[in-house]
């Protein structure tokens, strides 16, 4: 209790109630006054939460009967379930067996290979295709709900007019529509194609045709996250108006300037996966232990930002002073590559001692960034391409320019920013749109075609999207929702989702993506291809007059007998094949035949071709960096005040997944906030105007006000308030709440210039905010119902809980990790020896113990793998007022703390905790359980039998990590929660996206994570019939399966080939440790400490202080240490791998790398 | 009325259980009209009453028409039942979540209703069972609505935990019994031995209390006005003549099951406390856990002896019967109780915060002590520990209005001890980021008020159905000296009778 007086003792929080322990805070607050809560929220009393509870006099009268009757003859209840049997069985298709395509994501533009699992023809899960070079296997949380949103109840099921925003009643033929579209594209003057990003080598195709028909129509792409900028600088500054191919997978340091590639960029799960390696422990080639290191400048926190190894907060109008006094410092050092004429663009930019000082950045900062960038050159990145620095045209030009020095000066050209591939990721932007809007104003365009582009949500308030859609004669929508653009349009002709469809993708030039459908149009859809070639036909164009089955004809000709006749294929799919036997092959493998080509394109479902383009170089000449006074001029009054900051919510991203309710009640990884998004402010910010999460404040920006809750985001600069984009649409679909104050961040942009020089801006306009004394609940997954500080939190950062090393610490001390026990290891000694003597662990598990270990130092905390569980574990969502009561059903979570001390509260650092079952051997649940529900397997597993549990919830009770959930309510009905009945998942599509290898779970019902045993028994199946051990890899937990970082690792540890075991040895004293193991729980799952590779801070000392102290016993350091320095040999035998062994692993030489010295 | 008025029968004079009316005939003797013994002790029984006047004024409400006092209180209590019954309605069709249970706080108001109901089962026990085996003779009076509220309470107590269970209509999977699913149960978990202890202690209560009633039902069965009530108390009293062999059977199958109700009274509440001692949680993983819980049922059912009787002594006119004398020493003991648990309390804080030196338990306690549910914390040591201390006083002691007041203050006190060791333990645990707040819904008291409405209504119809006062026991005790010491004949009809005879002769003699 005394540490709580400490004045620099290291804090370790999640929320800002947490924090604010002192009785200052606790008047603020209402003086811990339990019934101080925001109004309108539950009572103290709680809450009615059931509409039954408006209870008139017949429905009470109706309850008494029922409970009159339930009293009577008991109750009894089980689901209704419906067995459907194929009318006739498709050859390749087993009951019960999966079928697996390879296919494409098309969530966003950036193209990941996917593998598509698919039970009688139904697809229920996504994973990533390992041989993809863009994902290598991984998925984001995104792509992982793609299959939830092609069971979307709500998208359209059939073609019709719109009117009034609404599909009208009457039917719409296919044909009539197409005749109808292909007149007026015939006679428009001006028509438009407007779509989002489109690549792939049979869609641009496609398109080309299309508009041989159709002369004069323009195509245009949106996107909301597109970028013309980059194109423009790229065009002037290296020749090409491309977009290079970041390759943060090769980089050792990274500095990010007001960027969140994690959550925005072409390819967020590419630079995830590529960061995530960057902070990677790992040996170098003459095994020293090494990581690179990640730099991190931006206004608020994002989920790059929380990774990094050095962040510092720094408004977005200081962000290009930044970048001058970095190149200023490089080229002062003389760390120069492209020589001296680069040097001498960026010699006299900044003073970077007068940058910092102006930034309230730490001393020094700038110049360890310079030579950390330096001693890595070649191996680095600087990154700045960000909705957060959308500060205007010629801004944005300055920052992209000077990034674009920065890396040249480094040599990152050619190296780790590559042209020779470039990216069609991400294509259009929204500057090329509001260009057009003028033209649509004016009512020049008089045909639109509109496909998934959604610019009526995306496009600033100021800029009246509504008004101009309503001067286009003639307009069509091949979106699959009647969202807000399409509602404005005058026809819907709804496409088909990428699972339904064929198609293609090439994220990278030469890198080629198969899109083959899983499922059959659900719907009476087409895809928007057919019909934009059915249209082409009706208006007479002979363009897409190919010959069916081209490739195929020869091959059924030659069959014995009569040929079969052909089958009923859309011409799309024929376009599709025609392009990849010819171009695709061509480029790829002409030496194959087209049959053979195609179906090993279809197996792998990317083909690569060697890259065509070139690397380039900077022209110096072309770089012309702005003087202060210019500088100052363009960034307006940004900065002056409150400065409004528009970012990438990683969840939602543009919006276009608003109706996913996987997605929804998905917690923001860094504000843990699920359902809502909010404006962001700083601790500091919200002390000095006294505000608090949850308070509803009137935030005016350009003109633009919009009541919305504030929610304190640690990490933000003092002067910013952020705002998250892809919320508050208001057309997504049904899953919304009506009282919902969440908004849209896009209509705090504005539009800038006209014609093409039109730009959209969505950072640095200045913004007031208002208390409006309302206050709101935002559902908070992780420390929610917190009403006050809690003096008990003192105690909270001595809860070795989560470990957190500084590089420079584990190298002196391979041990500095491991968390101060309260009984000392001592060499030869097991310190959780039992008093009873345990059955060996070799005498409990002979066949297979199942292990996990987990990195900390690589898990982004992204919660791609909370998706994946969900998805693969039919794991219901409960909706927002149940996450409120802190109901939620995730079977792995995220826990995410701040650390800092009293002077880094506006900076702490993130520690990212996922937290799943732990599978102990001493399973604290399983001797409780009444029934035997909950027992122990002979694989070390700790199993729940869900028609066994009675639903007594002891087990929760005496879970210490609690990662146990109870279906308090029938969950596995709806679509949303409980408090939506309307919304029930039976009668719709959705019901078909459960796994039908795991149970659903029924009310009353305890589950939790089983480390997705239906996995490991298809694995142990397929291994028994081929008379063979599981290999390596051959279990993929889904966590483990879409982890963009691979953080998870999961094996045998009776598996001598399992890498899971390396780890063990590898870890089981250094950076290894298992949570509360002096519980004598002992985990089955080993976490790997997070290492931040810097100079121990101000905290960090202190912590290691108070670690040599760990709870009074002082000798407990000693004696880690001296069973750190022991010389015995690891054993072979599993089992010490299993347990604490009493012998210590040998320890290799933690000697620091060469590159890693010279900072 | 006549009936009423009639002369007493065999039935009643054998009852005296040897101490004869003709040693101390109303009126007559050493200690009659100045109320006080030789020995300075009130007697428990005015002398003024004789064994007629017992027996008609402890059969009165089981031969009237209840008056309006009862019936508003009954309409009162099965109103409450009737929420309660819509409650689980509700709960049953909709699921759990209707509570205010979450993840990290998986037992909530339930469980500790559950164990507030069982802890006030437990007076009744101790009172009619500890206190006979120590010869506390003043525990006549009050034993038979003790241990009516013992049985009901103990009922109301085993509703909640099968309604608590997220499949209630499986909960019966919990008893071990040969099933063709050949399955059974876990017999390390701690709700199983509450199982049992619960169902034992209920078993034997019930016995306890029903073999306990047979006399004065078959005074009830041949006072009876109708032929009905004849009947259903002649079925109930078993063919009870009141001869001396049944009563020696009775005397020494009482004396048998004291002594077997005895341990339970100790083991039902320590089982109970193993549910949480047995766990890993900060604030429930506690060894003082069996002796504390024991103190604090013997208290919160001390209270409740005292919320009912002093009601019902009153509506039921037998103000005479249960004397103050007896409130006071039931108030005493509430004393004593009060400061077991308050010990309890202390010891466990102290060694929290002090002594152990296990962090995530230090937290626990610390915010029990300045957390957001402080209140409850702070609440459960003004009505369990400060409150009582005025028991000092024995005006106090003796007056009606404050003891009603306090028992109603104890009532709500051990409610929330419970309150704060089960739900305050799971709020905090050991990640924080599990911990939650825990914030009961109406449901939560809409079940609790059903339970309420569940004990007053059968205490209610107990009262109106069956003696409630042991009336054969209280005419052993008429005139005659409270604190009296037991004489040697006591023992002897407690002993064999047929060995020499003599409880059988002396009898038979009194008999005549």
């Amino acid at each position: 209790m005394s540490d709580q007086k400490t004045p620099h003792a290291p804090l370790v929080w999640s929320t800002t109630e947490e924090l604010e322990r002192d009785p200052d805070a606790l008047a603020r607050q209402g003086g811990g006054d339990w019934n101080s809560k925001p109004k309108g929220f539950q009572t103290p009393l709680g809450e009615l939460s059931l509409p039954e509870m408006n209870l008139r006099r017949r429905d009470f009268l109706k309850l008494s009967g029922f409970a009159a009757v339930l009293a009577a003859v008991g109750c009894y209840e089980r689901p209704e379930s419906e067995l459907r049997p194929y009318v006739v069985q498709p050859e390749e298709v087993t009951g019960g067996i999966p079928n697996y395509y390879s296919s494409t994501c098309q969530g966003c533009s950036a193209a990941c290979g996917i593998v598509v699992k698919t039970y009688q023809g139904r697809p229920i899960k996504l994973e990533g295709n390992p041989f993809h070079p863009v994902n290598h296997g991984a998925l984001c949380s995104k792509g992982q709900a793609q299959v939830l949103g092609l069971y979307d109840p709500d998208r359209l099921r059939r073609p019709g007019r719109i009117k009034a925003g609404e599909l009208a009643q009457e039917e719409l033929d296919w044909d009539v529509a197409y005749a109808e579209l292909a007149d007026r594209l015939k006679s428009a003057k001006n028509p438009v194609l407007l779509t989002t990003s489109i690549h792939g080598p049979a869609r641009t195709e496609l398109l080309a045709r299309f508009k041989k028909v159709f002369p004069k129509l323009r195509h245009v792409s949106f996107e909301a996250f597109g970028d013309n900028t980059l194109l423009r600088h790229e065009e002037a500054v290296y020749g090409k108006a491309l977009r290079p191919r970041y390759r943060f997978d090769k980089c050792e340091t990274v500095v990010l300037l007001g960027a969140d590639p994690m959550s925005q960029g072409g390819s967020p799960l590419e630079y995830q996966r590529g960061l995530g390696g960057v902070r990677k422990v790992r040996r170098d080639d003459h095994g020293h232990v090494t990581m690179g290191k990640v730099f991190a400048f931006e206004p608020v926190m994002t989920l790059s930002g929380m990774n990094a190894d050095e962040r510092y907060p720094v408004r977005p109008d200081q962000m290009l002073d930044l970048a001058l006094a970095l190149a200023a410092q490089l080229a002062a050092d003389g760390h120069v590559v492209g020589g001296a004429n680069v040097a001498n663009i960026a010699r006299n930019a900044a003073d970077p001692a007068a940058v910092e000082a102006e930034l309230g950045l730490p001393k020094g900062v700038v110049k360890r960034c310079a030579d950390q960038l330096w001693a890595s050159k070649g191996k680095s990145l600087v990154y700045s391409n960000s909705l957060m620095n959308a500060m205007g045209a010629e801004w944005e030009a300055q920052l992209a320019l000077t990034t674009a020095l920065l890396n040249a000066m480094l040599g990152n050209d050619g190296e780790t920013i590559e042209r020779s591939r470039p990216a069609n990721q991400l294509q259009g932007s929204p500057d090329a749109f509001a260009g057009l809007m003028e033209e649509m104003k004016a009512g020049e365009v008089d045909v639109l075609l509109v496909a998934d582009a959604n610019p009526a949500y995306s496009l600033p308030e100021s800029a009246d999207f509504a008004d101009a859609m309503r001067r286009v004669a003639y307009s069509v929508s091949f979106s699959s929702h009647l969202d807000e653009t399409a509602r404005l349009c005058r026809v819907a002709l709804p496409g088909l989702h990428f699972l339904e469809n064929w198609g293609d993708a090439e994220p990278y030039a030469g890198i080629y993506s198969i899109q083959q459908p899983a499922i059959g149009p659900i719907w009476n859809n087409r895809a928007m291809e057919d019909s934009l070639i059915a249209v082409a036909k009706k208006a007479g164009g002979t363009e897409f007059d190919i010959e069916k089955y081209k490739i195929l004809r020869p091959a059924l000709q030659g069959a014995q007998g009569n040929p079969p006749p052909l089958p009923d294929t859309p011409p799309w799919y024929d376009f599709v094949r025609n392009v990849w036997s010819t171009t695709v092959r061509e480029a790829v493998a002409p030496d194959l035949g087209e049959e053979e080509f195609w179906h090993d394109c279809l197996r792998k479902g990317v083909a690569v071709a060697e890259p065509k383009g070139q690397e380039s170089q900077l022209n110096p000449g072309a770089v012309k960096l702005a003087s202060a006074d210019e500088r100052q001029r363009m960034k307006g009054k940004a900065g002056q005040g409150l400065t409004l900051v528009t970012y990438a919510m990683p969840n939602l991203g543009d919006g276009r997944f608003a109706n996913n309710p996987w997605l929804l009640e998905l917690p923001d990884p860094v504000s843990r906030i699920c359902w809502d998004n909010f404006a962001a402010v700083s601790y500091g910010l919200a002390k000095r105007e006294k505000l608090k999460d949850g308070d509803v404040i009137e935030l005016t920006a350009n003109g633009v006000t919009k009541r919305v809750p504030v929610r304190i985001l640690f990490g933000a600069h003092q002067d910013v308030i952020g705002v998250g984009t892809g919320w508050g649409r208001e057309h997504a679909g049904t899953v919304r709440d009506e009282d919902s104050l969440s908004f849209n961040a896009f209509e705090y942009g504005r539009v800038v210039g006209k014609g093409d020089s039109a730009h959209l801006v969505y950072s640095g306009a200045l913004a007031t905010i208002k208390k409006t004394g309302d206050t709101y609940r935002l559902a908070d997954i992780m420390g929610h119902n917190y009403l006050k500080a809690d003096p008990a939190d003192a105690e909270e950062f001595r809860r070795p809980i989560v470990q957190e090393v500084a590089l420079e610490d584990y190298l002196h001390d391979d041990t500095a990790a491991q968390p101060p026990h309260h009984i000392p290891y001592h060499k030869g000694h097991d310190p959780y020896d039992s008093l009873w003597g345990e059955t060996p662990a070799e005498d409990r598990y002979w066949r297979h113990k199942w292990h996990m270990t987990i990195d900390l130092n690589a898990c982004t905390g992204c919660n791609a793998c909370m998706v994946a569980c969900q998805a693969e574990n039919n794991i219901p969502v409960v909706g927002k007022r149940e996450v409120l009561v802190g109901r939620e059903m995730h079977w792995i979570r995220i826990d995410r703390y701040y650390k800092a001390n009293e002077d880094y509260l506006d900076n702490p650092d993130v520690l990212k905790h996922p937290m799943l079952c732990q599978h102990c051997d001493n399973a604290p649940c399983e001797t409780v359980c009444p029934v035997l529900a909950t027992v122990h397997n002979d694989e070390g597993l700790n199993t729940q039998i869900y028609n066994r549990c009675v639903g007594t919830r002891y087990c929760a009770n005496n879970c210490p990590y609690k990662v146990r959930r109870f279906n308090f309510y029938q969950y596995s009905d709806y679509r949303r929660g409980p408090h939506f009945p309307d919304q029930k998942l039976k009668g719709t599509p959705l019901i078909m996206a459960l796994n039908p290898e795991v149970t659903v779970r029924t009310k009353g019902i305890m589950e939790k994570c089983t480390f997705c045993y239906q996995r490991i028994a298809d694995a142990k199946w397929h291994a028994k019939q081929e008379k063979r051990n599981i290999r390596e890899g051959e279990v993929l937990t889904a966590c483990q399966q879409t982890c963009p970082t691979q953080a998870i690792n999961f094996g045998d540890a009776l598996n001598p080939e399992h890498s899971v075991n390396t780890v063990y040895k590898e870890h089981a004293y250094r950076l290894g440790f298992k949570v509360l193991d002096e519980t004598n729980t002992r985990p089955n799952v080993l976490y790997l400490a997070q290492v931040r590779n810097r100079a121990p801070g101000a905290w960090d000392k202190e912590r290691q202080a108070e670690k040599h102290h760990g709870y009074g016993d002082d000798h407990g350091k000693d004696g880690k240490k001296g069973h750190g320095k022991g010389d015995d040999h690891m054993p072979e035998a599993p089992d010490h791998v299993i347990d604490h062994s009493n012998v210590e692993p040998e320890p290799a030489p933690l000697t620091p790398a060469a590159h890693t010295e010279s900072h | 009325m006549s009936i009423i008025e009639r002369e007493p029968t065999t039935t009643e004079v054998v009852t005296t259980r040897g101490e004869g009316l003709t040693s101390h005939p109303p009126g007559e003797g050493q200690h009659g009209h100045g109320g006080m013994t030789p020995d300075g002790t009130a007697p428990l029984v005015d002398p003024k009453y004789s064994m007629n006047d017992i027996t008609r004024d402890v059969l009165k409400p089981m031969f009237t028409w209840p008056p309006l006092g009862w019936h508003i209180a009954f309409g009162a209590a099965q109103t409450a039942l009737l929420i309660g019954a819509i409650v689980v309605a509700i709960q049953i069709k909709q699921g759990l979540g209707i509570l205010g249970i979450n993840n990290p706080v998986g037992w909530g108001v339930y469980i500790t209703d559950f164990v507030f109901w069982v802890g006030i089962g437990h007076a009744g026990t101790l009172i009619s069972a500890i206190l006979f085996l120590f010869r506390q003779k003043w525990r006549t009076a009050i034993n038979r609505s003790a241990e009516a509220m013992t049985i009901f309470a103990v009922q109301c107590a085993g509703l909640f935990p099968l309604l608590h269970v997220g499949r209630t209509w499986k909960a019966f999977w919990l008893i071990p019994y040969p099933n063709e699913r050949l399955l059974w149960v876990n017999f390390r978990s701690p709700l199983l031995w509450d199982v049992f202890a619960v169902t034992t202690y209920v078993t034997i209560s019930a016995l306890f209390w029903y073999m306990g009633m047979i006399p004065d039902i078959a005074t009830a069965r041949d006072k009876a006005p109708s032929k009905i009530q004849k009947f259903a108390y002649g079925i109930l009293s078993m063919g009870w003549t009141g001869s001396v062999r049944d009563w020696a059977h009775y005397e020494r199958a009482y004396a048998q099951f004291a002594w077997l109700a005895t341990p339970l009274v100790l083991s039902v509440h320590s089982v109970v406390s193993f549910d949480f001692a047995v766990s890993m949680i900060p604030g429930w993983h506690t060894t003082i856990f069996p002796p504390y819980f024991v103190a604090g049922a013997i208290f919160s059912g001390f209270g409740m002896v005292i919320t009912l009787l002093v009601p019902m002594r009153r509506l039921l006119r037998l103000e005479h019967i249960i004397t103050i004398n007896h409130l006071d020493l039931c108030n005493k003991v509430i004393l004593l109780t009060s400061m077991l648990v308050g010990y309890a309390y202390i010891s466990e804080l102290f060694v929290a915060l002090f002594y152990a030196g296990a962090p995530y338990e230090e937290a626990q306690f610390v915010y029990r002590l300045m957390g957001e549910h402080a209140w409850a914390f702070w609440l459960m040591m003004f009505c369990n520990v400060m409150l009582p201390q005025v028991f000092w006083f024995k005006k106090i002691r003796r007056h009606l209005g404050i003891m009603f007041v306090i028992s109603l203050f104890i009532n709500v006190g051990m409610w929330f001890e419970r309150f704060n060791i089960f739900i305050l333990s799971l709020e905090h645990d050991y990640l924080p980021a599990n911990w939650a707040y825990f914030r009961p819904t109406l449901f939560d008291f809409g079940t609790t008020l059903g339970s309420f409405g569940l004990f007053f209504t059968l205490f209610l119809l107990f009262c109106r159905v069956l003696p409630t006062i042991a009336i054969a026991e209280l005419k052993t005790v008429l005139h005659k000296p409270a604190g009296d010491k037991p004489r040697e004949r006591d023992f002897q009809v407690l002993a064999w009778p047929a060995k020499n005879g003599h409880a059988n002769g002396h009898a038979t003699k009194e008999a005549h």
